[in-house]
């Protein structure tokens, strides 16, 4: 599994400093995820998930440590260097889906295609394409103030998915959602991962939804606690929470 | 309330430049308040103590020579308190190189200071009854020349050039500012020596007995002014009575009074202005970055504290703001005025200054901060208040005022999204762009009004002494000439050529209105004195038959329209006239006509002038003005380039109270700006993370706030530039008086740099948010809303 590994976390640690005390959120933290491997982090509140992602999606510098993509060292990277490598190598779904207010929902899609690609005209239908993905083609022209919570969920992952990065990092993307909403937004993510071999490290900490991922690993005070691995993972429409 | 006060302090801290900014701003709104209103109470303070402490007659009484006994007479007058007799008597004055000016010899009794127009020495002592050929000199003159106590002066007594030793210098209320005369507007302690000497020596040297020319006098205390006039008038009546002056017409007194008026009220407008800036600059800013708490008021209120609680934190914190900055004004403000009061009474000559604190002034500048602070704070978070508490708490700052579809313009004109972002940014964010322009606006009115009134002042001058005026010397005479004296005036090395008039003073009426001017019969064709007429008229057709020009000052005064007929009353008697056009130039009260029909309302045989203009050889000068003030009857030589240098010897004043102005503007302009700025960043700090963390570049970032500064002080120019423009007008028309007007003028050269400044002010106060923004925790930023 080494070999193909494309994310490998490799003795990482992540502490704050707070006055006299330390905060240690991640604490040697050792874990190798492959191409189109679909992984779900689990933990309690402050258990370091969200650490994890960030310090993955290069909008965090480990404490010490390596953080290996596809074989280069990201922590090694100077800023324009940790910009570059979001723009093409990540897609971010937040917890509070972080849209951009004056853009309309296509126009949101459209600001992220245009980091990598420069052809206007293009970009508008191919910003449909990917709002015509998460059903929401008929709402472009929406300011995000005026969609749902869920339908801006579906925006921020329509925006994630635009460059086709091959590492897909959300958090908590079914936090805000009812039961169905969640459903659909998580059944766009497998598909992906099924089909284009995307890479998606999702965290939760709604266990329910465990049971769809490739593996599922568990974190407790900033290290890993166990790792579950889903020889069959369950279709999404068997989740229920 | 322990925790609310921590909460505001943090605010504060973690909003600290925009609140340094404010505070900024605040602090100079003040203290200009304080400073510039407070100086010109200071001023009028300082002149009425000068005049109450060397005694400054309420009337002085000009007689053709009278004997000395009948100041015992005026004396015994009960409602006279104290009287004093004098000899004055102008003559001329020789310079060191030569050059003739004026002196008025004020001659005085030497046992002891005189009764009334006591002297407030600088130097030396007063006159003693044993000096021989002594002389107290004015300061002005003094100053002017550098004199010191030991020198001597040398003025023309009977015909011969009579040395004189200074034992004093000192200033004297009638001369606080040099005017010879009402006509002379500038004050000229260049070419005007007054001198006081001994009243027998004076006597003796000129042989006149013991006589005197000139009473003045003080009221005892309640007497009725006018009735002691009438009196010391028959009883001077005999003697040759030629002129009285009450206290108020004493030309350095009504130039001073001209002179403070003129500051008063641009010093009042100008701390009114600033004050209103500041002010409104503070609820712009404070009540943005109060609408953009709004999360955190609906948390505060979810939390359980009471709408009143939350209002009095918010209330708190722009208080403590207002509080701040009015210290700041007060500390700056208190030490300028004493320091403007200073400089200016110097320049004025007024001796005794007084420097008084007032409260008034203090206490109008403290509400007026505090008024606006409280009307900051307390609409938005009113407004918040009525929220319920989830609303508010999910309301991000921005999406709650991105509203509506997009635009059916913006869809028809399709522009790159990178422009896109900024526009939309700009208008569809009205409350928090209007506020961001009303900065920039008035950041424009600051500058335009502080450089405007160089402009002005500037344009003014050259104007007048370029474009209009185009002789090089003004010659007077004492009555009027003829053609004999002209040709004599012709043949004098250097006069090129000259152009006769008449100038006349004249009472002007129309319609019910009256007003004093000066009457100047001018050539249709002269070549030397420019009249300023609308493009369709030419002077000869406009000083046609009983046709006359009239300053717009005066068609102002009048109220006249282009055919109204106007009623002169002069020494030659009374005339019709029909106003044809106004010329625009800056003297106020003049009025123009044909030389040609102002000689035939004469009625002389032949023609005669009592003014001439002259163009001279620029070499011969000197020499020239010599050989003119030889000519019998010449009473003032003045050459243009010695005006001029007066007026900008003036005008020094006029530029450091400017400078002042504009440094404090320009100061309060950058505070605005950068606050502007900064907030406008640091409000979308989220959105701004989160753009970076999808992968925008640092570069990208700063092209899109830049561009949205651009697109900002585009919007905001022509408003900008119109409003400064208006208010510069508004604010140099305070400076008009009947003697001169200003016209308010802005170089284009000004509105230029004006507005690049500001973009380029723009543009490097924002560099700072940019900064932060690109080194923001992101992992921090993207997390929550705050
Ligand atoms: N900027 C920070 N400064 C100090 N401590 C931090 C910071 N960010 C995270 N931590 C601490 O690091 C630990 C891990 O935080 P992290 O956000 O990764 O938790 P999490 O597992 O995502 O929790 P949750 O489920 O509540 O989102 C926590 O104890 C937290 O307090
Ligand atoms: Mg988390």
């Amino acid at each position: 599994m080494t070999q193909d590994a494309l994310i490998q976390l490799q003795h990482v640690n992540k502490d704050y400093q707070m006055g006299d005390v330390t905060v240690h959120a991640l604490r040697d933290m050792n874990l190798d995820i492959a191409t189109g491997e679909f992984i779900v982090l689990l933990g309690p509140s402050g258990s370091g998930k969200t650490t994890t992602l960030n310090v993955i999606g290069g909008l965090d510098r480990p404490s010490s440590g390596v953080v290996r993509v596809a074989g280069a060292d990201i922590t090694a990277y100077n800023n324009k260097q940790l910009t570059q490598y979001r723009r093409q190598n990540v897609g971010f779904i937040f917890q509070f889906f972080n849209l951009i207010p004056t853009l309309t929902a296509g126009e949101n899609v459209e600001f992220a295609l245009a980091l990598v690609q420069k052809d206007g005209r293009r970009l508008r239908d191919r910003a449909r394409e990917l709002l015509d993905m998460v059903g929401l083609v008929d709402r472009a022209d929406h300011f995000p103030s005026q969609l749902s919570g869920g339908e801006q969920q579906r925006v921020a992952i329509a925006r994630a998915l635009a460059n086709q990065p091959p590492v897909i990092l959300c958090d908590e993307p079914t936090g805000n959602l009812d039961v169905e909403t969640g459903q659909r937004v998580l059944q766009v993510m497998r598909d992906l991962s099924r089909e284009h071999s995307t890479t998606v490290v999702l965290v939760t900490h709604n266990s329910a939804i465990a049971p769809m991922a490739d593996r599922v690993v568990r974190l407790h005070s900033g290290g890993i606690a166990d790792i579950t691995l889903n020889e069959t993972p369950a279709p999404v429409s068997e989740l229920s929470w | 309330m322990n925790i609310i006060w921590r909460k505001t302090w943090r605010d504060l801290l973690s909003s600290k430049a925009q609140s340094i900014a404010l505070i900024i701003i605040v602090g100079l709104g003040v203290a200009s308040l304080i400073s510039m209103a407070g100086a010109y109470r200071d001023l009028s303070t300082s002149y009425q103590a000068t005049y109450e402490t060397l005694h400054f007659a309420d009337v002085s009484f000009s007689v053709q020579m009278a004997p000395a006994a009948v100041v015992d007479e005026v004396a015994a007058l009960p409602e006279v308190q104290a009287v004093t007799g004098r000899l004055v008597i102008d003559s001329g004055y020789v310079l060191p190189d030569d050059e003739p000016i004026r002196t008025r010899l004020i001659a005085v009794s030497p046992q002891g200071m005189p009764a009334v127009n006591a002297l407030y020495l600088k130097q030396g002592r007063f006159l003693r009854p044993d000096d021989r050929r002594a002389a107290v000199v004015e300061t002005n003159f003094a100053e002017y020349y550098g004199l010191q106590v030991g020198d001597e002066v040398t003025p023309i007594i009977n015909g011969k050039k009579t040395p004189l030793q200074i034992v004093g210098i000192g200033s004297s209320p009638e001369y606080l500012v040099v005017s010879a005369s009402k006509q002379d507007i500038l004050p000229s302690p260049r070419t005007f020596a007054v001198l006081f000497v001994s009243l027998p020596e004076l006597q003796e040297m000129l042989g006149l007995g013991d006589q005197i020319n000139n009473v003045n006098l003080i009221f005892a205390d309640g007497a009725d002014g006018a009735t002691v006039i009438k009196e010391v008038e028959r009883i001077l009546q005999p003697y040759g009575l030629s002129e009285t002056v009450p206290h108020d017409e004493v030309p350095s007194h009504a130039a001073l009074q001209m002179d403070l008026d003129g500051f008063r009220e641009s010093a009042n407008v100008m701390a009114f202005l600033m004050m209103f800036v500041a002010a409104m600059a503070m609820y712009a800013m404070l009540s943005r970055l109060i609408w953009s708490q709004r999360p955190q008021i609906g948390l505060m209120k979810a939390l359980g504290y009471s709408d009143s609680t939350v209002m009095w934190h918010y209330l708190t914190f722009t208080l403590l703001i207002a509080i701040a900055g009015s210290l700041l004004g007060i500390l700056l403000g208190m030490p300028l005025a004493r320091t403007i009061t200073t400089t200016y009474a110097t320049e004025l000559g007024i001796p005794l200054v007084r420097s008084k604190f007032y409260p008034d002034l203090l206490a109008t500048g403290v509400l007026m901060s505090l008024f606006f602070a409280v009307l900051a704070g307390i609409s938005p978070a009113r407004a918040s208040a009525r929220l319920a508490p989830a609303a508010a708490m999910h309301l991000d700052p921005a999406t709650a005022l991105t509203k509506g579809r997009v635009s059916i313009f913006e869809r028809w004109i399709r522009v790159p999204l990178s422009l896109r972002m900024p526009l939309r940014d700009v208008f569809r964010m009205p409350r928090r762009s209007l506020t961001t322009a009303l900065g920039i606006i008035l950041s424009f009115v600051l500058l335009l009004v502080g450089l405007g009134m160089m402009d002005s002042m500037n344009y003014m001058l050259d104007r007048n002494f370029k474009t209009i005026e185009r002789w090089d010397a003004l010659v007077l005479f004492n009555a009027p000439q003829t053609e004999n004296v002209l040709d004599k005036i012709k043949a004098i090395d250097g006069v090129k050529k000259v152009e006769t008039t008449l100038q006349i003073p004249v009472r002007l009426q129309a319609g019910g209105l009256e007003e004093a001017a000066y009457l100047v019969a001018l050539p249709v064709d002269s070549q030397l004195h420019a009249l300023q007429l609308p493009s369709n008229q030419s002077p000869a057709e406009a000083l046609r038959g009983n046709q006359m020009v009239l300053t717009n000052y005066l068609a102002d005064k009048l109220s006249l329209k282009a055919g109204d007929t106007i009623t002169v009353q002069s020494p030659l008697g009374s005339q019709e006239f029909t106003f044809s056009a106004t010329t625009d130039e800056i003297g106020g009260g003049i009025a123009y006509a044909s030389f040609d029909t102002i000689q035939s309302m004469s009625g002389m045989p032949v023609p005669i002038f009592n003014s001439l203009y002259i163009t001279l050889d620029t070499n011969k000068v000197k020499a020239a003005k010599q050989a003119l003030y030889h000519i019998p009857g010449v009473a003032s030589v003045q050459i243009k380039q010695d005006v001029l240098k007066d007026w900008q010897g003036m005008m020094g004043l006029f530029y450091a109270f400017v400078g002042v102005i504009f440094i404090f503007a320009f100061v309060m302009a950058f505070a605005l700006l950068f606050n502007a700025m900064t907030i406008n960043v640091l409000e979308r700090q989220r959105e701004f993370a989160t753009m970076r963390a999808i992968g925008a570049s640092d570069g990208l970032i700063a092209r899109l706030v830049q561009l949205e500064i651009i697109i900002m002080w585009l919007a905001t120019l022509v408003p900008g530039l119109l409003i400064g423009w208006w208010a510069n007008a508004g604010f140099v028309s305070t400076f008009n008086s009947d003697l001169f007007v200003f016209i308010p003028y802005i170089k284009p050269a000004t509105f230029a740099t004006t507005a690049l400044v500001i973009l380029l002010t723009m543009v490097l106060s924002a560099i700072p948010a940019i900064r932060h923004i690109n080194r923001l925790d992101l992992a921090e930023a993207t997390k929550i809303i705050t």
